[in-house]
């Protein structure tokens, strides 16, 4: 019997060579059992459109241990391709003749084989719809990797995920949705890097920001100084004061001097060339290069754009589909509510207490430092630890107190008319239960510290200072 | 006891005896400033309105009901320019308001002049909404005159009303200001009637709502109707635009009011007082907020009329006997009569010493039998825009001697005094420094 191929060139060109160690796949032939043996993918780099549809292909292959698999750039054209060169895992060598990979990628290679989620055997009834699935066991399958935007013009959103990008058809925007619902869910988490204008209408980041009339909306304008003549209180377009090269007040005849001294210029007046209209403000406009329509600027999208990775949770739930864990979690249990009713409440709080001055509220931020490690131990009962969890934190609330839970290990408590050294008692009583189900369920420590604020004390409140 | 009753009825006896056996050579003498002075000005002159006015009034009603019709059959854009620094709070209740006259081709125009409170937001908000056709902000403050003429550089309409921001208008207080201009031609310049908003705060704003039923809703009228009137109110006033732009706008100054009424009169044009055109204002409530604003006032007086349009009183070829008048009165009234009301004082104090206090009780007298004519003939003329309110001013008529013949002359007096000597309202902080420094300067 001869041995598996260790990896498999996928191209359209039958007479493609082959270096040893591999052999030669159609992508159409993507569903044979020897495409989920081999070690990785080598995209024939002939040609990058034909690279960048083959590694669609890949991507979009129902079968984890096909879509999970490493793809190397081979040699050719393609490998010039910017947003293909970040794609693909790696870029081969440029030699066809030589091992594709070299000895540096080996290691990237082995490391996403050796991933739990690339060893699972994750059954494959999911397929194309569970698109979110896909993705974060892609992204956990690559380990701590962020996936960073790259600003394109290829790309009608200006910028691309490249890696991520393989998993959606060509020209499909909900990339940014769909990542952006995986964040509030704190399965994958963003680190700002900038922001971003999207057209409301086509997601097109290719937008002409231009002034215009208000009323005609005509970009064809002019712009003049106002002067204000201090002696006679004459206000006009610098244009009425212009006599040759001297500014004369045509109210009073007296040639101004200096500005600041005899005159000043308190504003801008603007006149449209097709209505005449004479107005104060232009209106900001923008045209979208791609559908052509135009909106005004607030009424587009606009975006942060993250550089994203896995979370401890987003990589429990890749690895055992309970994609809605923390979903189900709010369901189930009535005290805990989610972060922005959270925010809500507290701001309410803070304000009543302002306003008021009487009452004591305080806030407890409790960092459970062992629960990542935790759920990722427990696997399929991180359901039941978690709520075992909750409900250790809620036996010691009262029930005007409200949890929400921020980001991997953060639970915020408000303990409602209760001052700090109360807090204090509280939050020593749950430390203590906490560690006690950890120890039961793990032997380990929970590791949870908590800090307490007085929320009269807390100068301005959003979610990020306490997550 | 008895002996006290009876000690009264014999001082009230000398005084009916000194008042009814007095000949008319020494009444003359004791009450010569009230007879030669405040009864033809102040009550004789009222009467004008039962017997001229509202007489001619009536028989132009048909020609009134005519040039309104014109007025709606034009439809001219009306451009309404709020000039004002910390005005935003009145922004919102005054664009409503323009939305419910009868009269709705109108465009605001807000000048911001350098507010350090809210008024930019609730401005930018307001023409988002539509409420505001132009919404300019300067962020310096450039002084009343410069905000006004800002807002006249985007002034689109055939006429310009000039409001205050915190004025309340009638539904029809727009209209009614309007149709002067259709009525005659040769009128370029309409005031509105100006009427006490919070006049049940305090007895300091009763007073004055007396006082501007007076002086403005029945004096302004007559002097209308005369050709003699000398100042229009800036806080509502209607102006032919084509006009205003040949003089390019305002001028600098505290009462910049005044000084475009006479410029228009220079000109030619008539000057025109509407007294159904109504705004409501709200005056001051204290009797020292009350000295502060009329000194800024009477001072500007002295500066416009004594110092800036003294040549409406040489004989040249622009020369007419209305300005003349006018501007004579004016000087007259202000000044010289202000300086015969300390002559009066002097000679009854010193000179008719012992008669003292009866002189002043039968020039109260005279007085209060003044205001209470003054204030009926204010009533019949004023008609249907009378509010219930109104009428129990009554009760406070009698205060009002002491209110002009004291307070009112005591302020005055001090503010020309100051006037003349220092020029003290180059400091005033109607105008931010810049603008003051060099009207100072220029001697303006
Ligand atoms: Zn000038
Ligand atoms: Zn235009
Ligand atoms: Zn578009």
């Amino acid at each position: 019997m001869a041995l598996d191929p260790v990896f498999l060139v996928l191209t359209h060109d039958a007479a493609k060579f082959v270096p040893e160690g591999g052999a030669r796949l159609s992508p159409d032939n993507l569903d044979d059992e020897m495409a989920s043996r081999a070690d990785f993918f080598v995209l024939d780099g002939a040609d990058a459109d034909e690279a960048m549809g083959m590694l669609r292909d890949v991507r979009g292959h129902a079968n984890t241990k096909v879509y999970l698999k490493p793809v190397v750039l081979g040699a050719g054209a393609a490998q010039a391709h910017p947003i293909l060169r970040e794609a693909v895992d790696a870029v081969g060598s440029a030699d066809e003749r030589m091992h594709p990979v070299a000895p540096e990628q080996e290691e990237l290679i082995h490391h996403i084989l050796a991933s739990k989620h690339y060893q699972q055997k994750i059954p494959n009834v999911l397929g194309q719809q569970q698109l979110s699935m896909r993705l974060l066991r892609f992204m956990a399958s690559r380990g701590s990797m962020e996936q960073m935007p790259v600003q394109t013009t290829s790309a009608l959103g200006g910028y691309s995920y490249p890696k991520l990008d393989m998993f959606f058809p060509e020209e499909d925007a909900s990339i940014w949705e769909l990542l952006e619902e995986l964040r509030k869910q704190h399965l994958i988490e963003g680190r700002f890097i900038t922001r971003a204008f999207h057209c409301v209408h086509c997601e097109c980041a290719f937008l002409n920001f231009m002034e215009t009339c208000p009323d005609c909306g005509s970009p064809n304008l002019e712009s003049e100084e106002m002067i204000h003549h201090f002696r006679c209180g004459y206000v006009a377009a610098m244009s009425e004061y212009r006599r040759g090269d001297v500014l004369v007040c045509p109210k009073c005849d007296l040639g101004l001097k200096h500005i600041g001294v005899d005159y000043d210029k308190p504003s801008l007046i603007f006149r449209c060339n097709d209505c005449q209209f004479v107005f104060e403000e232009p209106e900001p406009s923008t045209v979208c290069y791609n559908c052509g329509r135009r909106t005004a600027p607030e009424d587009q999208i606009q975006r942060t754009v993250y550089a994203y990775s896995i979370t401890a949770l987003g990589s429990n739930v890749a690895l055992f589909g309970q994609e809605q864990l923390f979903n189900r979690l709010l369901k189930e249990n009535l005290e805990l509510i989610d972060n922005e009713s959270f925010s809500r409440i507290v701001k309410m709080e803070m304000e009543r207490i302002q306003r008021y001055g009487k009452s004591t509220s305080s806030l407890l931020i409790l960092d459970i430092r062992n629960l990542s490690e935790a759920l990722s131990r427990l696997g399929e009962r991180s359901v039941e630890f978690y709520r075992d969890m909750a409900n250790a934190i809620v036996a010691e609330m009262r029930s005007s107190d409200m949890m929400t839970i921020v980001g991997r290990s953060v639970a915020n408590v408000l303990l409602t008319e209760t001052d700090v050294q109360g807090a204090e008692a509280v939050k020593e009583r749950i430390i203590q239960r906490l560690d006690a189900i950890f120890q039961e369920a793990l032997s380990m420590p929970s590791g949870a510290e908590g800090r307490i604020e007085a929320v009269e004390g807390i100068q301005s409140w959003d979610e990020g200072m306490v997550a | 006891m008895e002996s006290l009753f009876l000690d009264s009825i014999e001082k009230v006896q000398s005084f009916l005896h000194f008042i009814f056996y007095m000949d008319s050579e020494h009444f003359l003498k004791y009450f010569w400033s009230f007879l030669v002075f405040d009864l033809p000005r102040y009550v004789l002159l009222d009467f004008l309105v039962i017997f001229a006015y509202l007489p001619l009034r009536r028989r132009r009603a048909r020609r009134y009901a005519i040039a309104r019709k014109q007025l709606f059959r034009e439809r001219p854009l009306v451009s309404v320019l709020v000039p004002g620094k910390n005005e935003g709070k009145h922004l919102a209740a005054l664009a409503e308001s323009l939305r419910g006259q009868t009269y709705s081709k109108l465009e605001l125009i807000v000048v911001d002049d350098g507010s350090d409170d809210d008024t930019e937001i609730i401005g930018r908000r307001l023409k988002r909404k539509g409420l505001i056709r132009h919404f300019i902000r300067n962020e310096e403050r450039g002084g009343k005159a410069s905000a006004a003429n800002t807002a006249l550089a985007y002034a689109k309409g055939r006429f310009i009303v000039h409001l205050d921001a915190d004025l309340h208008l009638n539904p029809d207080s727009i209209e009614r200001i309007l149709i002067p201009f259709f009525l005659e031609p040769a009128i370029g310049m309409v005031g509105g009637d100006i009427r006490v908003r919070n006049a049940s705060d305090s007895i300091t704003t009763r007073l004055q709502a007396i006082e501007y039923m007076k002086g403005i809703s029945v004096g302004r009228t007559i002097a209308s109707m005369l050709g003699m009137l000398r100042i229009v109110a800036g806080a509502f006033g209607a102006f032919r635009a084509d006009v205003l732009r040949e003089l390019k706008g305002w001028d600098v100054g505290p009462g910049l009011d005044g000084d475009i009424t006479l410029k228009f009169r220079k000109l030619g044009w008539r000057v025109h007082h509407e007294p159904y055109a109504v705004c409501y204002t709200q005056v001051p409530d204290t009797p020292i907020k009350l000295a502060k604003q009329r000194l800024r006032w009477d001072r500007s007086v002295v500066r416009f009329r004594a110092r800036k349009h003294v040549d409406m009183l040489k004989f040249d070829r622009n020369f007419r006997v209305t300005d003349f008048v006018t501007v004579a009165e004016n000087l007259y009234s202000n000044i010289f009569l202000n300086l015969l009301w300390w002559v009066y004082i002097v000679q009854i104090t010193v000179f008719q010493a012992p008669l003292f206090p009866r002189i002043i009780m039968v020039n109260y007298l005279l007085y209060l039998l003044a205001n209470i004519v003054a204030y009926a003939i204010a009533i019949v003329l004023l008609k249907d825009t009378v509010r219930r309110d109104d009428f129990h001013l009554i009760w406070f008529l009698p205060l009002m001697p002491f209110y002009v013949g004291f307070f009112i002359r005591v302020v005055r007096t001090y503010a020309y005094v100051t006037e003349f000597l220092h020029g003290a309202s180059y400091q005033d902080p109607w105008n931010p420094w810049k603008v003051s420094r060099i009207a100072r300067r220029e001697g303006m």
